[in-house]
């Protein structure tokens, strides 16, 4: 089947916020993967300085101004995209797998097994994401971005546990699960070849979105200095580092910001179009 | 099942979840690899140092027994001394916690007095320009990180055009009023300082708008999808074939059962908000919570911490049982369903 000719994209496609979320999507990941090629200056992602272009506003050679020692803001943008990403990815391959197991066993099974894995999927959406991820990494030895992830995965998972719990009961009475039991197929069978492909239109619209989400909390965290540490050039951190300067430099941390702005718009897009697509609501 | 066994089974269910959170945050604190006393002293502490404080924090002990201690000290108000400010917790909590109540309460009131009015005008006026900006802002309110809100928020009114004021909670030029409860605008009312209750008030304006922000667009987004469905509904026509007033049907009969789902959500915007208040916090130099917080955690303060988690979901949860009590009132048929 051709993608491009399916009804799903043709219904995608006719939202025009959709397809410019994709645009957006497709370019911050090309420009990530390709970063040291594109960008102007490489050498400046480490800890490079060059004092005689230090705190130069926006211009033609610097089109984002450079920073206090030099480094060309741009590139340290688009570099900071790849840990953006690559936070995003890391943390949603720990969460998601765990969420979904849980929901399927919680929702499936039933009993006392619904009734415990629920309970602790409700304490664990009763502290606020962000503040979990912060008790979280203050309790680790000193912040650093693995630390993030795990603090992020820690605060997400249950979010998938509930929605797949919901999908999964309202599924699990349909006359195929029935037949699968009477044939004697195995739990495991039913939960994951069985129940599980009716969650993937909501889990894939669900991931879409909160890639965005992750990103923005994970630039959160390190805005606080809690994430990469430098000279790692994370988003977060450079819009920090800019805030305590405001107003005279303020490109310091005004482009960095944008640019978290820019790629959680555009998953969030991405996630809406498909939110329309799939007919689900997450 | 009436009113009163709703309130109370709802208080059961927030008390259970609390010694949830208290488990999992306690488990947390204990479970992570490293000793706890060795992080907080630090690699320098002689070995009898680390042995001295692994003694007075009861690290020896086994991990029921600790949480079994941190309970009964939890409800002698004890949260132990920290660490950091070799202060008692609770001493710490009750002077930088008002500020942050303050600002998120606030964040909270111009959400509503913001996001539902735009929601009402933008259904009423449908894809008007009212309506356009109130999408363009619920959809930038989402994607925005609140740390972001309040730099463009301070640029634009603090230095660009400055007509308000940035950083604490007001001018240190003015004396303090005397601390009673530790919320500037009521101590400052109670002793008739209006001087110190406006120049406070400005000083909210900024990070409590940086904070409110993400959730104004939710708000205005909610209000204005449920008000159209429910002059969907037949009464509305019925009122209408009465010719009432088309202001009586809207407070009367539409805004009342439209606003529930909104209601609602604001509890969990909340939750939100108290995570953002801690970014908002740092960039607009606010002595509360989240200054304690990110500096409790940098320096390993393991009863800060889990002070801090505590008291912030505690929080959370009161915000929660009122805001089901608030739906409760607006939809009396909740208690006879189940």
């Amino acid at each position: 089947m051709n993608l491009f000719k399916s009804k799903y994209f043709y219904k995608f496609s006719r939202n025009p916020l959709s397809v410019v979320g994709l645009v957006i999507v497709t370019t911050i990941v090309i420009l990530s993967i390709f970063a040291p090629f594109i960008t102007p200056f490489p050498e400046h992602v480490g800890p490079f300085t060059d004092f005689a272009n230090k705190s130069k506003p926006p211009s033609s050679t610097y089109i984002f101004g450079t920073d206090k020692i030099g480094r060309d803001i741009f590139t340290r943008v688009i570099f900071g995209y790849r840990i953006s990403l690559t936070l995003g990815i890391v943390v949603l391959a720990i969460a998601v797998p765990i969420g979904v197991t849980m929901g399927l066993c919680a929702g499936y099974v039933g009993k006392k097994t619904e009734m415990i894995l629920m309970r602790i999927t409700d304490v664990f959406l009763a502290i606020p994401a962000l503040v979990l991820a912060l008790s979280i990494i203050g309790l680790l030895d000193r912040p650093n971005l693995f630390y993030t992830m795990i603090a992020v995965s820690m605060a997400w998972w249950p979010w998938y546990t509930r929605l797949i719990y919901n999908i999964t009961r309202s599924v699990k009475t349909e006359g195929y699960i029935a037949a699968a039991e009477i044939m004697g197929a195995s739990k495991m069978h039913i939960m994951f070849r069985e129940i599980l492909p009716n969650c993937l239109p909501s889990l894939l619209t669900k991931i879409t979105l909160d890639l965005g989400f992750v990103i923005l909390v994970g630039s959160s965290l390190s805005f606080l200095g809690l994430g990469a540490q430098p000279p790692t050039p994370d988003l977060g951190t450079m819009v920090a580092k800019g805030a305590s300067v405001l107003p005279d430099t303020w490109w310091f941390s005004l482009f960095p910001g944008f640019a978290i702005l820019i790629v959680v718009l555009g998953f969030n897009l991405v996630g809406d179009g498909l939110k329309d697509m799939f007919d689900v609501d997450v | 099942m009436n009113t009163l066994q709703y309130f109370l089974r709802r208080i059961f269910v927030s008390i259970i979840v609390f010694f949830g959170v208290s488990i999992v945050i306690f488990c947390l604190a204990r479970l992570i690899p490293g000793d706890p006393a060795r992080i907080a002293l630090g690699p320098f502490a002689t070995d009898e140092m680390v042995e001295q404080l692994r003694e007075t924090l009861h690290l020896n002990e086994s991990i029921f027994i600790q949480y079994g201690i941190f309970i009964e000290k939890l409800f002698q108000g004890d949260l132990g001394i920290s660490t950091y400010t070799k202060r008692p917790v609770l001493v710490d909590i009750v002077s930088y916690f008002p500020a942050t109540f303050e600002l998120v309460l606030m964040s909270g009131l111009l959400m509503i007095l913001i996001g539902m009015p735009l929601g009402i005008l933008s259904g009423k006026f449908k894809n008007s320009i009212i309506d356009n900006i109130a999408r363009l802002i619920s959809l930038l309110g989402v994607v925005t990180p609140s740390f972001l809100w309040a730099i463009i928020l301070m640029l634009i009114f603090a230095f660009w055009f400055p007509i308000l004021p940035v950083s604490e909670r007001m001018n240190e030029a003015l004396d303090p009023p005397t601390l009673v409860t530790g919320l500037l605008l009521v101590d400052s009312l109670l002793e008739g300082n209006f001087k110190v209750f406006g120049d406070a008030f400005l000083h909210l304006i900024l990070p409590g708008l940086a904070i409110a922000l993400p959730a104004i667009g939710n708000v205005a987004r909610l209000t204005r999808t449920n008000l159209s469905d429910v002059y969907e509904k037949q009464y509305i026509e019925f009122a209408k074939s009465y010719s009432f007033s088309e202001y009586r049907i809207a407070t009367k009969y539409a805004l009342k059962p439209a606003s529930i789902p909104t209601v609602t959500i604001i509890g969990l915007d909340f939750a939100f908000m108290l995570g953002n208040a801690f970014l908002v916090e740092t960039v607009f130099v606010w002595p509360g919570m989240a200054k304690y917080g990110v500096e409790v955690i940098l320096a390993k303060d393991l009863n800060g911490i889990i002070a801090t988690a505590l008291v912030i979901t505690t929080f959370f949860l009161i915000i929660n049982m009122i805001v089901d009590f608030v739906v409760l009132l607006l939809n009396p048929r909740i208690t006879t369903k189940d």
